[in-house]
């Protein structure tokens, strides 16, 4: 997560971005206080209900994205990905975000 | 009690009479329409002329013995002459009209929900430290793109 410290910032306007606890023993709170020791500067939550096993999160690191249709243009697992592949994911979540043309949602 | 000559001279009257009437009509109708034989029961009449078969024939007039052939022995004639049943080929469907070869029109191309790329999130509640909760649904409604990353403290 150190890598995305530098990208974030750049999209935090257009693109959300969650840091979700992928096991079920670690509450909200654990996942908050290990946040504010990383000095990480989005916001950490943890699924609720059958989420996890919905979105088949079995590994910690992984990735999804999805743009603004709610399409997942991004999966990846553990130990995969770079900085480069993540910022390249945040400029098309950007995009998805304003729509050619100007026209606003 | 049936009488063969009786017989034979009431059907010569009727049908002497049958003549009489079909070369009437044919003269009405021009000569185009003139069958060439009107001696017989009337099979030369083509349809198309609309000449009407059904003509009166005055049943009694030759049989002395009124009781010894009913009616029902009549000439069947007005039912020899079938109506135009052809299907003219004006009401024919040209092959030039038929439908030309269906084009194929694509539906609308809607991912269906899954968890891998290309397909449409499946929906989640996440609940952030402050105790608010965040739906997929509320981020699709705010258009909003969304980067999850999964972690553990350990």
């Amino acid at each position: 997560m150190q890598r995305l410290k530098s990208i974030y910032p750049e999209y935090s306007d257009r693109v959300a971005f969650y840091a979700v606890g992928s096991d079920p023993t670690e509450g909200i709170a654990t996942l908050e206080s290990y946040r504010q020791r990383q000095g990480y500067p989005w916001p950490v939550a943890e699924a609720v209900g059958t989420s996890l096993q919905d979105l088949q999160v079995q590994t910690q690191s992984t990735k999804i994205a999805f743009d603004a249709q709610g399409v997942i243009i991004y999966r990846d697992g553990y130990g995969q990905g770079s900085e480069a592949s993540w910022r390249k994911v945040f400029q098309d979540l950007a995009v998805s975000a304003k729509p050619a043309g100007g026209a606003g949602y | 009690m049936i009488h063969i000559p009786v017989v034979k001279a009431f059907l010569a009257a009727r049908l002497g009479l049958l003549g009489l009437t079909l070369a009437g009509l044919a003269l009405a109708c021009g000569p185009s329409a003139a069958p060439e034989s009107f001696g017989g029961v009337a099979t030369a009449i083509p349809a198309a002329t609309g000449i009407p078969v059904v003509t009166a024939m005055p049943l009694a007039t030759a049989a002395p013995d009124a009781t010894a052939i009913p009616a029902a022995t009549a000439m069947p004639f007005a039912t020899g002459i079938p109506a135009a049943t052809a299907v003219p080929a004006a009401t024919r469907i040209p092959a030039a009209t038929a439908m030309p070869a269906t084009t194929a029109v694509p539906a609308a191309r809607l991912p269906s929900v899954g968890t891998q790329a290309g397909a449409l999130v499946h929906p989640f509640t996440i609940k952030l430290a402050g105790g608010a909760q965040v739906t997929s649904q509320e981020l699709l409604v705010q258009h909003r793109p969304t980067f999850l990353f999964f972690f553990a403290s350990w």
